[in-house]
């Protein structure tokens, strides 16, 4: 039988080739016109522990969300088998490498103790050996699962015996291995192959052409595997698609947006954002220099929005990126931005708190800290994307936003969201417009903070003949420091007054997006990257007879009360249901905040690991029928 | 010597990840750790490793995937695990490692 859809790990040391194997095979894939996410798991000492990557292809849309159980692991190491054994599903396919049947798990050091004891204990339920052969072999018995054995290093000395192989570049080779292995039991054509080899390696025609020769090799001898998990053609209607990680997104947002200053001091899982828009420091566009935008690394965070605000200041659109450790630096920044209604764009990434935390796991537990850290009271405004082309054409609203009202803006997104690799149609650009807001061409008497306005007519540091003044001290029209009452009644008015204007003007698909069927029989709100599996778990629910909708929080502050009454008015409180990558599931207390209505029906996961699908349906319909109000999801690796 | 093969040999550097391959020092090139040994085999003892600890700074355990810098630590591993004088980086590593802070 084809397959619409096909799951599958791919498991090893961090480092030994898996994110090339994904970055190949999701080429392929989205070349042969298929669409792929896949979701990056590794540990934060960068190298060597256990890493994987979770994906899902799909003949005839473009997936979501992940699932379990997959159909397929391919296991570079003894470890993934250890760890994932239990994911595939029956009928399922496990590539491994012969040179491991005789692992213990007491051979693996690697593989964390309380790991370690959890898949013995299930092992010993099962009454199995705690060895790879063992476990493949009551999985073949028991669970109609194919174990495909494979001899990397046979291939690989038959590879060193036609070309002068330099063994630094044996991972290249390694992920060739399973991206081709994989790619015939998926019955996919391996010109698609072919193409994800020279898309990674194009300008290592040596190693393009190695793999090639290891491809046929590979295919000779697993000729018999051959779409033994064929997936079927597909059908899914899209033009162009691009494949890229939120990081990717978000820097092509800002590209676009026309940022021309971007600072940052390296952190997960923000740092890719900032050394993609590196490689574009110099934009051409029909022979013409449109650029340049100047990304610097700074000594520190505090440093990165400063520096940004002080290019702002000049008339750049600026921006930075961090993650939650970093945004604790800028938070005196922040303030400052605040007090002098400085147009910045802050982009945070979540990440596994508090303190140094989970560094390179996911996590959506920031929500106030990007709502309502720093001192004072100023506007400020923080809008999250659900997915990865809303995080496109929200990098731009957020460059709009906070120069059409001079606030700081803080777009917030997860590390599940920045890290994934995803097909996604190309970014429809007659969409994006550019709003520089209320700009001023100075003067002898230019006030840069004039009360006449709420939102003052703001000029750039460097314009002829005019002088304004910047402090962090409350401040008259000019910025001289002043510390009159009455004007410190004008001024702080109108600093925290533009959040109404803010509140009015935004257009509501930038504050919130509902989704699914109306009339709902219950209702699912959540905000971010959660967004992916509560769509694919309406369309689960609704073959289960659940009629429900989603309601997507897109900007989280100021929160967005009225259109959020609007639309949960016909809804029965005891039918909604907050969802979040935090113990807490804070929307609901910012909901509860901002407007009196208390949900108390939550789902919340807070191991780093994304939501995947059946463990989210299952809770809906747990806390849809029954008198339980939180379900803590856990599964994954 | 023919079922020891590379993998006990001094000179043998092994890939980081693909360890029944890597590099031989003396012959400067790529060779499996598998195969018949050649006559500049020289088996892998402990005060070999304690020397190179010594002069370098660390050894490589290849089965816990870690460097070993002090003494004691070779001790322990050297037993049991495979511990080696030298490891080849890959040079896909800094494409392969994601950033983390």
């Amino acid at each position: 039988m084809e397959l619409n859809e096909v799951s599958l790990i791919l498991g090893g040391a961090q480092g030994s080739g898996l994110e090339a194997s994904m970055l190949i095979l999701s080429r392929a894939l989205a070349y042969g016109g298929y669409g792929v996410i896949a979701d990056r798991e590794y540990y934060s000492n960068i190298t060597g522990r256990h890493s994987y990557i979770h994906m899902n292809v799909s003949a005839t849309n473009i997936p979501r969300s992940l699932r379990y159980p997959v159909n397929l692991l391919a296991a570079m190491d003894s470890e993934s088998i250890f760890t994932h054994f239990n994911d595939v599903a029956n009928g399922g396919v496990i590539i491994y490498d012969r040179g491991v049947d005789g692992k213990r798990i007491s051979d693996v050091p690697s593989m964390e103790d309380a790991l370690k004891l959890r898949v013995l204990k299930h092992l010993q339920d099962l009454n199995i050996e705690s060895d790879v052969a063992s476990i493949l072999t009551y999985l073949e018995k028991e669970r109609r699962i194919t174990r495909v054995g494979v001899d990397f290093t046979r291939w690989l000395r038959m590879l060193a015996s036609k070309f002068e192989l330099q063994p630094r570049v044996l991972s290249r080779y390694v992920s060739g291995i399973i991206v081709v292995t994989t790619a015939l039991i998926l019955g996919l054509d391996l010109e698609y192959v072919k193409y994800g080899f020279e898309a990674q390696f194009g300008n290592r025609k040596e190693i393009v052409k190695e793999n090639l020769y290891l491809m046929d090799l590979i295919k000779e001898d697993l000729n018999q595997y051959g779409g033994l998990l064929q997936i079927k053609k597909p059908t899914i209607n899209s033009d162009k698609v691009m494949l890229a990680t939120g990081n990717d997104f978000v820097a092509i947002g800002k590209i676009v947006a026309g940022v021309r200053y971007q600072s940052y001091y390296p952190i997960t899982p923000a740092a890719d954002e900032s050394f993609l828009l590196e490689k574009f420091e110099v934009i051409e566009y029909d022979g013409d220099v449109i650029g340049p935008i100047i990304v610097m690394q700074t000594e520190d965070e505090i440093a990165a929005i400063t520096s940004a605000m002080g290019a702002s200041l000049t008339g750049s659109r600026s921006s930075t990126a961090t993650s939650g450790p970093g945004f604790d630096l800028m938070v005196e920044g922040l303030s400052w931005a605040g007090m002098n209604e400085v147009p910045i764009v802050i982009t945070y990434y979540q990440r596994g708190g508090p303190s140094t935390g989970q560094p390179t796991r996911g996590s959506q537990s920031d929500l106030f800290n990007a709502a309502f850290s720093a001192h004072g009271e100023f506007a400020r405004v923080v809008l999250s994307s659900g997915d990865h082309l809303e995080a496109f054409y929200d990098t731009v609203n957020a460059f709009n936003i906070a120069e059409r009202y001079q606030v700081p803006v803080i777009h917030l997104l997860d590390k599940f969201l920045a890290n994934s690799l995803a097909t996604v149609p190309v970014p429809d650009l007659s969409k994006v417009t550019i709003d520089r807001g209320f700009t001023s061409n100075g003067g002898k008497d230019y006030k840069r903070f004039d009360l006449n306005h709420k939102i003052s007519p703001r000029a750039f540091l460097g314009t002829l003949n005019t002088v304004m003044w910047y402090s962090g001290d409350e401040h008259d029209e000019y910025g001289h420091i002043v510390e009159d009452p009455e004007n410190r009644i004008s001024m702080y008015s109108k600093r925290i007054e533009k959040l109404q204007i803010i509140e009015s003007e935004v257009p509501e698909e930038i504050k919130l997006r509902l989704y699914g069927e109306g009339s709902p029989d219950y209702l699912i709100v959540g905000w971010g990257s959660v967004k992916g599996v509560a769509l694919d778990a309406l369309d689960e629910l609704r073959k289960a007879g659940y009629r429900g909708m989603y309601l997507d929080m897109k900007m989280l502050y100021p929160f967005p009360k009225k259109e959020f009454l609007k639309v949960i008015s016909g809804v029965d409180p005891s039918r909604v249901i907050a969802v979040e990558h935090s113990y807490n599931v804070s929307i609901s207390d910012l909901i509860s905040m901002s407007t009196n209505v208390k949900i108390v029906k939550k789902v919340a996961k807070f191991t780093g690991r994304p939501m995947v699908l059946n463990e989210f349906v299952e809770a809906i319909i747990k806390l849809l029928t029954s008198k339980e109000e939180y379900k803590v999801l856990r599964y994954g690796a | 010597m023919s079922k020891v093969g590379c993998l006990c040999c001094l000179y043998f550097k092994p890939h980081i990840y693909v360890s029944s391959a890597g590099y031989c020092s003396l012959k400067g090139r790529c060779v499996f750790g598998d195969g018949v040994v050649c006559g500049e085999y020289r088996d892998k003892v402990i005060d070999d490793l304690k020397k190179v600890l010594s002069d370098v700074g660390w050894v490589y355990c290849v089965t816990c995937r870690k460097t070993l810098v002090d003494e004691f630590e070779l001790e322990d591993h050297f037993n049991s695990h495979d511990v080696v004088a030298d490891v080849l980086i890959d040079e896909a590593v800094s494409d392969e490692a994601p950033s983390a802070d």
